[in-house]
């Protein structure tokens, strides 16, 4: 959240009591409004991921998502994508469910693959990364 | 969460209490997502002059993915007496 500064302005208001065997006193009450407002986070987006490979294991790797205030993000969510046709295909390996590292590995069917990273922080989702670079498992 | 009071009278005031009621950010970010403490205490303003105190504003964990880069509103209320 990011830090805002509220401001209330008071009036005073003056109230005579008066005793009826001391002299008059004054008391004073106040009250006073005023409103602000207070800007959440937004997630950030992933940072473009890069893709090796070593035999028919891929591993991906990626720079840190953060913050505005420098904060890095809780986890990562990491897709693959078929390079020729776009069509999505499920992750396996240490690159499956939310991810608290920015690195990971799957093995991989024979075929040509892009990754994309995507911060996620509890409820919150940040935009996907740019696409990786291509990697491609041959046919054995 | 900083508050600034400002004293606009020709007295000297001391607050006692500085409420915050937040407001929905949007129908789908509600202000049960975000809470901020409330100030009680003793807090000394003269005449024409301004204090300020720090209250703690807190985001739930729950607080869905529609509370990204949502604004709360926040309306302020105070009590106190003269000095």
């Amino acid at each position: 959240v990011r830090k805002l500064t509220g401001v209330i302005s008071v009036l005073v208001v003056c109230v005579l009591v008066a005793g009826s065997t001391s002299p008059a006193t004054a008391a004073w009450s106040i009250s006073g409004l005023g409103s602000a407002g207070a800007g959440a986070d937004a997630m950030p987006a992933g940072l473009a991921p890069t893709a090796s490979t070593a035999g028919s294991t891929v591993t991906v790797g990626w720079p840190a998502a953060t913050f505005a205030d420098g904060t890095a993000v809780a986890g990562y969510v990491v897709n693959r994508y078929n390079a020729s046709t776009g069509a999505s295909a499920t992750v396996g390996g240490s690159c499956g469910g939310v991810i608290t590292n920015t690195s990971c590995s799957e093995a991989v069917a024979p075929g040509s693959w892009i990754y994309t990273d995507t911060p996620v922080q509890l409820n919150w989702t940040g935009t996907a990364s740019p696409l990786s670079n291509t990697i491609t498992i041959p046919l054995t | 969460l900083v508050l600034t009071v400002f004293n606009q009278s020709k007295v000297g005031i001391t607050v006692t209490s500085i409420t915050t009621t937040v407001g929905n950010a949007s129908a789908a970010c509600p202000a049960a997502d975000f809470y901020v403490t409330r100030f009680t205490g003793s807090l000394a303003i003269p005449a024409f002059h301004a204090a300020s105190v720090t209250v703690v504003a807190t985001m739930s964990h729950s607080a869905p993915d529609a509370c990204q880069g949502a604004v709360f509103p926040l309306y302020y209320s105070g009590l106190g007496h003269g000095s």
